[in-house]
């Protein structure tokens, strides 16, 4: 179920809030948790109840993996550890390329394939990665779960179960153990459901009035239409916009709903749209994923041990595979073949030229700032594109080689370009959750909303506020602006992947 | 700040927000054209019919396409005429069923203009669900006053309420300053009767002949399947005013209605292929309060048959004659 759906807002969630903080109040604080992961299995299945088998039978094949792991010698480990990586690589390759390596490898040798049509149990790709982090962090540290129940919620909690941020167990541990002995902090619950309502007003007002948009232009151009510059423009414009709001959305709201139960997820997102430049970008992009890419890829590959160019070689492999993560097919090659040259020319520029100036002049910012957001869409068009052809004839189109007789965009009018206004304002110049909300991933701080109330925020120009009766007002019309628009059924991009 | 007492502001301003956006005000005929089917379009036609057009409405026709694709209601006319009748027939039938939507018709029609005869659909089997497409059409009143118990499609309709109101307010704005980019544009108005008996004409301008039929063996075995398909009532007829609550509730609506504005009602039955010969929900309520016309004897050929619940241009022609001979022999209308 979706968190955008009145079953998930009025039927799930309040069931499992009610069910968590019931036991707690009896004082059953290790029953709740246990509670809370029986829920998330119940979310996983209500998508589809035969799929579920594949997420349960990965979490106990890991957490046996990982238990043996902790008690066999160094060989012995390593052999297990590359058991359980072959064994869940093994599961997403079947479910996620076997058609896709099968048409291709088929197509080399001039044979015809019949694709199988295997469906992809949802959130796959999350809960593999999830996994195998866990696998080789125990394999590092020798120290696993003990707690079969820690280890499954872990996996399931179902804020992040579908489409992250990826967790780590050795953040989510500690919140475990202190929800099993200690009361909830009231103010991680005001916190929880500002990040949500913030999450649920980016999906739901923003990313799915942008659909339309590129939609429009996207799947008419994977069926050989061709259009002119300002209508590639403005599909592309409006994807980017799109996939920036429906995936921080969802974040936020992940990040929200899991406060709710005392637990603290990463940062996902982090105004990515302001950076300055490509490797700035993937630091503020999909946080989790760039961070999993480059503990347990790149630096497994060698990270920068070789010198430069086996450094530089690692980062376009790293990006690659980043690439196909996201889905089997060559427009995911060529999307992460572009990121990765992208960072590599990153790197190199960086080493040629002296840093940058922390503080720079306005025009030297804009500049960078525009040529980031260029080449980040230039690599979207791949990304959003169906098929190769489809992606080419967008961007030529944007570099103004059109023929004669392309289309314009007929769906354009005032409503659309409204959106695409805003949203773009918003990316570009708004503050962004974490620093309205003052929220911190790190355990090691207090979850404290700022102390300043919304009006003497806006008074002041600052963008920090607390949790103030005008806070609660704009959080309350923005939760009402998103109830009235849920009901057109929008499925999140990254339940794709 | 309390906990407790900020999601309580969260959760007032929501619920008056959300009031609020009800409340907007939009222009009907956009609400209308907002139901564009595309394989059956009228929705469009129907609110023109009733508001722009001021040919006299005598008798109007309310039902789902087993109405459209019967009443020809120009022929009917001439029929009429011939028995010294005047007066105007208009098919304002919606397709797919539901009563909900009979009764949004009906308000819209009798509440602004005056109707002598209302014919009303029966069928072999009242449809337990709601009209998929009541919340297109439907005043947000009716939406939110429609009957909660039993009615599957009430939670449905009430959650897309407020996103309707927003969309149609913003979308009447937008038009009154220029600045809307219609999904759908209505065609030039169609005249004062829109028949689809002999043809359906969609969006595209293409017109689809209903001339179909099918022999008797294929009219069988479709029937077999619909008799396979068809969910039967489910509870004993003692508590058939529960399974059928929502139904009869909007046909007693109806009723009232018509009552009010001193329209006569009659029902007419129209089967499905080998159907029965009467309407078991007609014979269960209403035989006593409202006439019948019952045209099943004559819809036995299976030439007639487009598919097996709708008739071909055939069969309308002899349900039309038969409607035109029953109103003037038992003066339903004079």
């Amino acid at each position: 179920m979706l968190f955008n759906s009145y079953a998930f807002l009025f039927g799930f969630l309040p069931l499992a809030l009610i069910g968590f903080f019931g036991l707690r109040a009896r004082g059953l604080r290790g029953p709740s948790v246990t509670f809370l992961m029986v829920a998330s299995l119940a979310f996983y299945a209500y998508w589809k109840p035969s799929d579920t088998w594949v997420l349960v039978s990965t979490i106990v094949m890991n957490y046996t993996i990982a238990r043996y792991m902790s008690r066999l010698g160094h060989g012995g480990a390593k052999a297990l550890l590359i058991l359980g990586i072959c064994a869940n690589l093994g599961l997403l390759v079947y479910f996620k390329y076997f058609d896709f390596l099968g048409t291709n490898l088929a197509a080399l040798v001039g044979k015809e394939y019949v694709a199988r049509g295997i469906v992809m149990p949802i959130g796959i790709s999350f809960f593999t990665f999830t996994q195998l982090a866990y696998l080789v962090d125990c394999y590092r540290s020798r120290d696993y779960e003990g707690q079969f129940t820690n280890y499954a919620l872990f996996v399931t909690i179902f804020p992040h179960l579908i489409a992250g941020p990826i967790i780590h167990h050795a953040e989510m541990r500690p919140q475990f153990a202190r929800l099993r002995k200690t009361p909830i902090d009231m103010e991680m619950i005001k916190m929880g459901v500002i990040i949500f309502v913030i999450g649920i007003a980016k999906k739901v007002l923003l990313a799915d009035n942008l659909v339309a948009s590129a939609d429009a232009v996207f799947n008419a151009a994977d069926a050989g239409t061709h259009f002119n510059a300002a209508a590639a423009w403005t599909g592309t414009v409006a994807y980017t916009l799109q996939i920036y709001f429906d995936f921080s959305g969802y974040s936020d709201m992940a990040i929200g709903l899991a406060l709710l139960f005392g637990l603290r997820l990463p940062i996902n997102f982090n105004s990515p749209y302001k950076s300055r430049s490509i490797i700035e970008f993937w630091r503020c992009w999909h946080i989790t994923l760039s961070t999993w890419l480059r503990d347990y890829l790149y630096i497994p590959l060698g990270g920068n041990r070789g010198g430069e160019w086996a450094r530089l070689r690692n980062v376009f492999i790293t990006f690659l595979l980043g690439g196909i993560w996201h889905g089997a097919g060559w427009t995911f090659v060529i999307w992460g073949a572009l990121h990765g040259t992208y960072n590599v020319t990153n790197h190199l520029l960086r080493n040629k030229f002296a840093p940058a100036p922390a503080r720079e002049g306005w025009l030297r910012s804009f500049i960078k700032q525009a040529c980031v957001l260029l080449l980040v869409m230039i690599a979207w068009v791949f990304f959003r594109a169906k098929t190769v052809g489809g992606a080419i004839g967008i961007l030529q189109s944007m570099a103004f080689i059109v023929p004669a007789e392309a289309s314009r965009l007929e769906q354009a009018d005032f409503a659309m370009y409204f959106w695409i206004v805003l949203a773009a304002a918003i990316a570009l110049f708004a503050p962004n959750t974490q620093q309205i909300t003052a929220y911190t991933q790190k355990t090691t701080e207090q979850l404290r909303l700022p102390r300043i109330d919304l009006l003497t925020s806006l008074r002041s120009g600052s963008v920090a506020f607390a949790a103030s009766p005008a806070v609660a007002v704009v959080c309350g019309l923005l939760f009402a602006a998103a109830l009235a628009c849920i009901w057109r059924p929008a499925i999140f991009i990254y339940f794709n992947f | 700040m309390r906990l407790r007492n900020f999601l309580v502001i969260i959760v007032l301003t929501a619920i008056l927000a959300l009031a609020a956006m009800v409340a907007l005000p939009h222009d009907k005929y956009l609400r209308y054209q907002s139901l564009n089917d595309h394989t059956a379009p009228n929705a469009y036609w129907i609110y023109e019919r009733i508001h722009t057009d001021p040919t006299p409405i005598d008798i109007a026709f309310i039902g789902s396409s087993r109405t459209g694709r019967s009443m020809h209601t120009e022929r009917l006319q001439e029929n009429l005429a011939r028995e010294g009748i005047q007066a105007r027939a208009v098919n304002f039938h919606i397709v797919k069923t539901g009563r909900d939507m009979h009764y949004a018709i009906a308000k819209e029609l009798l509440t602004n203009r005056p109707v002598k005869l209302l014919v009303l659909e029966m069928t072999e089997l009242e449809d337990r669900t709601p009209h998929p497409d009541f919340i297109f059409i439907a005043d947000a009143a009716d939406v939110l006053s429609a009957p909660l118990f039993l009615n599957v499609g009430y939670l449905r309709n009430f959650s897309r309420l407020p996103g309707r109101q927003v969309d149609l307010f913003l979308e009447t704005q937008l038009e009154s300053v220029g600045l809307r980019q219609p999904d759908f544009t209505p065609p030039s108005y169609q005249g004062p009767n829109l028949d689809w008996t002999e043809f359906l004409q969609t969006l595209d301008g293409v017109r689809h002949p209903l001339t179909t039929h099918h022999s008797h063996a294929e009219m069988e075995k479709i029937r077999a399947e619909q008799d396979a398909a068809i969910t039967p009532p489910l509870l004993p007829k003692a508590l058939a005013s529960l399974e059928f609550k929502v139904p009869r509730y909007y046909i007693e609506q109806i009723l009232e209605l018509a009552k009010e504005h001193n329209t006569k009602v009659v029902f007419l039955y129209l089967p499905r292929y080998g159907g029965p010969k009467t309407p078991p929900p007609y014979d269960a309520m209403y035989r006593s309060k409202v006439p019948l016309m019952n045209p099943q004897p004559l819809l036995q050929s299976s030439d007639i048959w487009a598919d097996g619940t709708h008739v071909n241009w055939s069969g309308s022609k002899i349900v039309t004659d038969f409607v035109a001979e029953e109103l003037a022999r038992e003066k339903y209308i004079e």
